[in-house]
This record gives C-alpha cells, structure tokens and sequence, in this order.
C-alpha cells in the first residue's frame, strides 16, 4: 500500500510538471512566431535617436532603445519605473531647475555592457553640440548642464523653472556610447553621413535588438534575450519584422490573408467590416481615441500683406484684417453652419467625435462644459446679418452691405483649401461647401498636394486651410503655444498662421507653464479657460477627432493594447504558427 | 559606326546639361520645400526649420544652389590654413547669420547689417556630380546614389523580366495575328489589346492580386520575397512567383504595343514586290514569312526596343506602389513628393543617360537589321 502510493504519489508529480512543461517551453526566448506589423509609408531613415526625425523611424527605434523616461500605458503619463524607462525616479531640487534621475541599473546593452548615466550624457553632448541636423532647439533651448553622479545618477539643470520640463525631455534617449564614441567620435556634423545609423551593431534595453535593415522592403529586430521587463520572464515573439507595405487594399489584403500580424490603423473603409468579423471571432479588435485633430485654419490677418506677429524687441506687429474672416461672427457662423452629423456619416463613416477645442476630452486638460458649437442655422445666418453680409441682390451670395474689413458688395467668398488624395478630407470639404453656401458664403474647394499646401500654410497668404494635428501623448496642453501664440507667427516657418493674438490666451499660457508648485487643479482651470477663449474666437474650427481601430490575428496571444500603447506587452505576443 | 557613335555622345552634352537645369529649376521652384516636408512638426521651433534651410543648402540662390550640385562648393568656400574653419568664400556665406528666435536673421541697428557668427562655417565638401558627388538625400541623409544602388537590383529584375515577355510575346503574337489576319485569332489580339490599353496599371494590379492573391491564394500578395528574418531574399529562382503579378502588369502593354506593330509590320512587308517575287519563284510560305518577311518587320520594331531600356531601369513608379516592389520608380516618387531634390535629380540624370543611351541602341539595332542603313 505505502508503495502504491509512493508510485501514485509519484506519477502525479510528473503528470503535474508534464502539465507545466508546456507553458513554460512557450515563456522561452523567442519561443513563437515573430510578430509581423505594416509599415505603410516609407523606409525609416536612421536607427540613431539622436538623429531621427520621422515616425517610421522612432517606430523602430522605440522597439529598440529604451525611452528615458517612460511612459506608463495605463495612466498615459511619464513615471518613474514606467516598463521601457530608463529612470525609476527622480527628484527636484528647491530651486525648480534641478532635476536629479536615478537611473534602473539592470539594464544591458545587446553586448553585455550595463547601460549607464553615461549614455544618455553622450546623448546630450552630442544634440545640444548643435551641429547635428537633429531638431533639438526644445532641448536646447531648456538644458543648461548635465552631469552623470554616479553610473545611475543624473544630473540636469534647467534654464528656466517651469512645469513642462519632463515633458521637454521627451526626445532623450540613452544610446550605446561606447560604441558611438568609437564610431562617431566628436564629429557630430558628420554623423548623419555615417553608415552605422542603419547598421547598428549594439541596441538593447528594449524587447528587441537590431538585426537587418532591407531597404524598400522590411526592418527586422530579433527577441532581445537580455531584456528583464519581459511580462513572461521572457521575450516571446521570436523578432519583429516592420515591413513595407505601400498600398492601403493590399495591406488589408495581406491582414485578411494572416500574413500580418496586426494592423495598428484600420482604413476607414475597412472599419465596418473589420468590426463584423472581429464580432464574428475572426480578427481581435480595439478601438482608442485618435491622436489627431481635423481643424481648418482661419486666416485672421491681411493674406495680402502677412506679417511676422512679433518684432525683434518683442512688440506686437499690426497683422491688417482679413476682409472676411479678421471678423468673429463670421468666424463663428461657420461654426454655427457645420452640421457635423451629417459630415460624420458623410465623410467619416460615422466614427468622428466632435472637438470643441484644441483638447482631446481624453486629455487631463479637458475641461468640464467645454461644448463643440451646435449646429444651428439660424444663428449662423443672424451673426453674418449682425456683422453686415446680407444678400441685397437675392443672388444666393451674401455682400459685404457694412460690414467690417472688406468693401460695400464685396462677396462673402472664400477659399478653402486641404490636401489632395485624402479621401475623407476631399469629402468633408465638399459637405462643407454645401453646408455654408446654404448660409450665403460662395465658397471654393480646393485639393492641393500636400508640399504645396505646408508652403500656403506658413506663408499665410490663403483663406482656409484644413489639414491634420497631431497631439502629444501624454498630453502637453503647453502646445497650444506653438500654434496661437503672437512668438509662433512667423512667416514662413512659424505655424501660427491665422495670426491669432489673444492677450489673455497668452497670459494663461504663460502662467499655467510657469505655475509655482505646478498644482495640477490650477493648471487644469488655466487651459481650460485658454480652451474656451479658442473656442470662442475661433481662430480654428475644429472639427473632429476619431477613433482608430487596431485589429490583430485571433492566434495572438496576451494581444493586450490599451490606451496609452498598442505594443506595452509586445515582449508576451504569442503567435502560434499558423 | 564608331564615329557616329562618339557624335551622338557628343551631341548628347548638351542636352544633358539643358535636361539638369531645366529639372532643378522646375523641382527647385515648385511649392513646398523639403524644409516644410521635413519640419511639419509643432515641436520644431521656427528658429529651427531656418537653421535646417541653412544646413541643407536650400536658402541660396537657385543658381548657386544649381552650381552646387553640379560642381561641388569646395571652391567655394574653403580653408586655406588648414584649421578645419573655411577662410575664404565666394557666392555663398563665409559665416552663417546669427538667426532670432523667430528663424530671421540679428539686423545690427547701426549699420543695417546682417549680424554674422563668430565662427567661420566649415570649407565646403561637396564635389558635384561632375566629380561623380551626387550629394545626400534630404530625407534618408546618406548619399543619394545609395539610395539608388539599393533599389536598383529589384528594378533591374523586374524590368528585365517584363521587358522580355513583353517583347517577346507581342512579337510572336503581332506574328500569329498577320498570318492569321481576319481571324479569331486576330481579332481576339486586337480586343485583347484595347482591354489592356484601356485598364489603368495600378487597377490591373490591384485586381490580379485581389484574384491570384487573395481569392485563389495562388500568388503572394505583393513584395519581392518572402517575409523572414533573414537579411536577404532568397535567390532569384526561388521566388518566381512574386514576379509573376508584377510582369503580368507590366508587360501587359508591351505585348498589346508590340502585337499591334509587328502585325501591321508584318502585314506592310507581306504586300511588298519583294515578297511577292520569292512566292513566283515557288518559296514554300513559311520559308516567305520566316526569311522575308518577319526580319523585315522587325526593322521598325528595333525603333522601339532602345527606348525601352529607359523603362527597364527607371522602374515603374505606379505599380511598384501597389505591388510593394522596392524599385527605383517608389523611392523617386516619394523622393518627388518629400522634396529630396539630390534623389530626384539623381534619377533625372540617370534617366535621361538611359533615354540617350537607348536611342543610340536603337539606331545601332537599326543599322544591325537592315544592311541598307550606313551611319559612316
């Protein structure tokens, strides 16, 4: 008997560790399949964060060097320890421009070195050297020393105390400086010509490492066995393969066909089906808020006569009128005239989001009753009414009869220009028209290449302009500085190109930034009256925000995207082979 | 032959150098900048994107930035200490402006000057393409001709293959369809040729993959070869199949091309006195078609094939889109578009010698067929 239940006791024990042999052989490195994701656009340019300027290129530098500060995915807000951080901490000295990192120590390059203070102080040498072609100024600008302490302590000091300083760090990275001292040296204006930024030999910190680059073709990265924040003790996918895939159909194609392993942007002509099959179990879907903004840009000014908003002493310059838009009723009334619904379902397949403002409503700015404007018709025409553009030979087009900037029977014409190629732009505009011609405007479309709408942009010689915005994730509010502030209208290359200048918005910007003690609260009541007055005057009419639909195959595993990321928990992706 | 070889060279000098200023003129002048392509980001401040125009050339003078490109600008700065800071300068800057927080340049109030830095800026280090320096891409910020090699092979394989079958087919089609003239078989050529002149590529493409790829799942969907993790594509007889969308598309319209010339060639020649001479002398009809007939036929055939090797190496921009090919044609279409001027004008150059060198073969080709043309 006492043997039998030796034998018994012992058969369940290894009918236990049989049991677990099986998902412990699938926690080992590289373990499934690698995870294949679409690049559709073009080839990235460098793998050197410290050069980098393009998204397809922090694509694959994301997945390869860890951020500086990390980003945490569920609170989307940069913290200390963040997964893919280099900083577990940090700590402000009483002077507010003394900042003191303390940096993870178990993090290793692909060849075994620990990554250290050190690297990302050759990080720093090297952008704010100015002699790179990196676009750095922020960082520039706001750093005004650095020091490694120790191999896990970072110094740096700021110019300035102000509550965005984390928030100016967000392009640092640690890179493998002894490897970059010895491929680089200190020719830092060279460092753009040299063949190692698409043939690292060293990456590491990061689920994956650099494995080969081909050209036109894919980007591939390998399971990094180094990496100890993997969720499963181990990076499961066995690399990750950015291919090219240049045609929206096709790339849907390839998805449907299992030859993609997720799709991280769902064209919207594909949306209502993908959600169907992924209902019907054969795809795994997602849907987050968008990262872009739909506005249209009104130019307040002169397009005749633009002008840079500041002098060299810092004065305010006469920016002239807009004969038309330089007034707010009329900027309001083709708020009041946008019948949003009948655009959502017209040109966004019903998946767009009214904006009130320059905020995402997902966005800790976001104010409470910050409401987008209500279309009303009604309203619409008694403002243009009120701002004397009346229809006085009943020709359907309302003259200027007293109006404020333009002369006696001008036309309320204008002309409204956005990118070409862009379905959903090209519709949306095309309701527009409709919609404000009702009210009495005579209003032109136009679809222009994209080079050549940026040129029109900042040389603010046009009427309207309807472009994309990307907002900053996390959320950087401060940003509305670059776009409505008098120091950001510069002709030619500054992107406050409506020429808006609020005394009062720049004020509350000013004062949010510099807030002593950076209460969150205060900051929040800030913006969100900034957000209003933006609202109100409408240098901008925002239009719409969306959601974006990822999808990925049904044989992925832990495929797990939240808001603040797709790819948190890409090191736990199991992908059976199909 | 030799002679008229070295002329047509010759000749070609010129228009070479009429092709370069017109093309950096019209991609130089036209609206958007690579500035504005490469700094459509609100985190760049204006003060930057001047700075960028500086650093990639783009602020000069069209024409200094035209003598740039072609003859380089080490003469026109450069050090004559050896300090690694340039000393003397002609046509551009010796030292940059200091440049305000809104890009415009520091005006000294006294003289009206432009405020300059202390520092002088670097000799220059451009040789031109006349020295064979094509300059670096704006975009991928390594040399241009780079980014040409690497994309190269793939439209060499393409354009090779779809320029074989094309020719070869439409040949022998244009063929069966004079021998056969008025029938099926002819009039099946022609339907099949207005259908495939009439389908825009791109559609063609998208619609052979949606069938072969997609529904019969006969064909990959796309690509050069197969996704791996290996560094390279596996050898060319390997991956066969990725070609075959790709050289349907392409060689679509050189079949239907060359099957309507060579029948009415064919058909011109058959009518001739000639012809008719080898029949009364009792020639059996294949021998008449064979030996008389399709070798003269080809003569203004051969008008068409060295032009076509302008096709074969400058890629074919629209359906490697589609298809994910990573040919020359993508790349200097995204090139076009982000305002790479180095890429562009690289393959503008490239081109125009493959267009000269392609109507050179074909006069060659000419005097090759037909033995009554002496170029000497």
């Amino acid at each position: 008997m006492n043997r039998l239940f030796r034998i018994l006791s012992l058969s369940m024990l290894l009918l236990f560790f049989a049991a677990l042999s099986g998902p412990v052989a699938a926690q080992d490195l590289g373990s499934g399949a690698p995870i294949i994701e679409p690049n559709f656009g073009d080839d990235p340019t460098t793998f050197n964060p410290i050069i980098a300027n393009d998204g397809t290129s922090y694509d694959v530098i994301n997945r390869m060097f860890p951020d500086f500060i990390g980003v945490d995915s569920e609170t989307i807000a940069y913290m200390g320890g963040a997964k893919g951080g280099l900083v577990s901490s940090w700590d402000i000295a009483e002077d507010g421009v003394t900042y003191t990192f303390h940096l993870r120590d178990d993090m290793v390059w692909s060849d075994g070195v620990p990554i250290t203070a050190d690297d990302v102080v050759w990080f720093l040498k090297a952008t704010l050297s100015g002699e790179t072609t990196s676009p750095r100024q922020q960082l520039q600008d706001s750093v005004a020393s650095y020091e490694a302490l120790d191999d896990h302590t970072l110094n740096i000091v700021f110019n300035e105390a102000n509550c965005t300083l984390i928030d100016t760090l967000n392009p640092v990275y640690p890179v493998p400086a002894h490897v970059y001292e010895e491929v680089y040296g200190d020719d830092y204006a060279g460092m753009d010509e040299n063949d190692y930024n698409l043939n690292p030999t060293v990456s590491g910190g990061e689920a994956f490492v650099f494995s080969n680059f081909r050209p036109g073709e894919q980007t591939t990265l390998l399971a990094n066995e180094d990496y100890n924040q993997a969720e499963m003790g181990a990076v499961i996918p066995q690399g990750w393969v950015y291919k090219v895939v240049t045609d929206q159909v096709v790339q849907m194609e390839q998805f449907f066909a299992g030859e993609l392993t997720f799709v991280d942007s769902v064209p919207q002509a594909n949306r209502d089906d993908v959600r169907a099959r992924g209902e019907a179990g054969e795809f795994q879907t997602f849907e987050t808020p968008a990262g872009t903004i739909r506005f249209l840009s009104l130019n307040i000014a002169d397009p005749n006569n633009p002008q840079d908003g500041l002098d060299a002493d810092g004065n305010a310059i006469d920016q002239g009128h807009h004969p038309i838009l330089g007034d707010v009723r009329v900027r309001q009334a083709l708020n009041y005239g946008m019948n949003f619904d009948e655009i959502n379902e017209g040109a966004f397949f019903g998946t767009g989001v009214p904006v009130a403002s320059h905020v995402r409503p997902t966005d800790w700015s976001f104010p409470a009753g910050l409401e987008p404007y209500p279309f009303d018709a009604d309203a619409a025409m008694a403002l243009l009414d009120e701002a004397g553009f009346t229809d006085a030979d009943g020709d359907g087009v309302r003259e200027c009869n007293g109006c404020m900037h333009a002369e006696d029977g001008a036309p309320l014409a204008l002309t409204v220009k956005t990118n070409a190629g862009n379905t959903s732009q090209e519709a949306l505009y095309t309701i527009l028209q409709d919609q404000w011609n009702e009210l009495g405007f005579d209003i032109t479309v136009e679809f222009v290449e994209f080079g050549t709408l940026v040129s029109e942009f900042t040389a603010q010689t046009y009427d309207a302009i309807g472009v994309f915005w990307g907002l900053a994730t996390p959320a950087n509010p401060n940003g509305i500085a670059d776009i409505f502030l008098p120091g950001a209208d510069v002709v030619g290359s500054g992107y406050n190109t409506q020429s808006f200048n609020n005394p009062r918005l720049n004020q509350l910007i000013e004062e949010a930034r510099n807030l002593p003690g950076c209460d969150l609260e205060t900051r929040k009541a800030m913006y969100g009256e900034a957000y209003q007055i933006l609202r109100d005057e409408s240098p901008w009419i925002w239009i719409s925000t969306g959601n974006v639909l990822l999808a990925a195959q049904t044989n992925v595993d832990n495929w797990a995207p939240r808001a603040g990321g797709a790819r948190w928990n890409i090191d736990a992706w199991t992908i059976a082979e199909s | 032959m030799t002679k008229y070889i070295i002329r047509r060279l010759l000749q070609a000098l010129p228009i070479m150098l009429g092709v370069t200023i017109l093309s950096y003129g019209l991609i130089s002048l036209a609206p958007g900048g690579p500035v504005e392509q490469l700094a459509f980001n609100n985190r760049m401040k204006p003060r930057e994107r001047e700075e960028l125009r500086y650093k990639l050339g783009v602020s000069d003078p069209l024409p200094v930035q035209y003598l740039r490109w072609l003859l380089g600008d080490d003469w026109m700065r450069w050090d004559n200490d050896g300090d690694g800071e340039a000393d003397g300068a002609i046509l551009i800057d010796l030292h940059a402006p200091e440049l305000l927080e809104n890009g415009k340049p520091r005006i000294d109030e006294s003289t009206g000057e432009i405020v300059r830095r202390a520092e002088a800026l670097p000799p220059g280090d451009r040789y031109g393409i006349l020295r064979g320096d094509f300059g670096n891409s704006f975009r991928y910020k390594r040399p241009a001709i780079n980014v040409l090699v690497e994309r190269l092979p793939a439209t060499l394989e393409l354009g090779l293959v779809s320029f074989l079958v094309g020719t070869i087919l439409g040949i022998l089609i244009g063929i069966l369809a004079a021998i056969n003239r008025g029938r099926l078989f002819d009039q099946l050529s022609r339907v099949f040729a207005v259908i495939v002149n009439s389908i825009p590529n791109f559609g063609l493409a998208l619609v052979l993959l949606i069938i072969f790829g997609s529904v019969l799942k006969i064909l990959p969907l796309g690509g050069r070869c197969k996704t791996t993790l290996d560094a390279t594509c596996v050898p060319f007889p390997e991956r066969l199949e990725y070609l075959v969308i790709p050289v349907i598309v392409l060689a679509a319209g050189a079949v239907a091309g060359y099957s309507r010339f060579m029948r009415a060639s064919l058909l011109d020649v058959v009518s001739q006195d000639y012809i008719r001479t080898a029949r009364s002398k009792g020639l059996h009809d294949r021998a008449v078609w064979m030996r008389h007939g399709i070798r003269n036929a080809m003569i203004p055939i051969a008008t068409f094939i060295g032009p076509s090797i302008t096709f074969l190496l400058g890629g074919a921009a629209v359906t490697e889109t589609v298809l994910s090919w990573p040919g020359v044609g993508r790349s200097v279409v995204n090139a076009a578009v982000q305002r790479d001027h180095p890429v562009v004008m690289l393959v503008v150059v490239y081109v125009a010698i493959a267009n000269i060198l392609g109507y050179l073969l074909s006069d060659i080709l000419y005097a090759v067929i037909d033995p009554r043309i002496r170029y000497d």
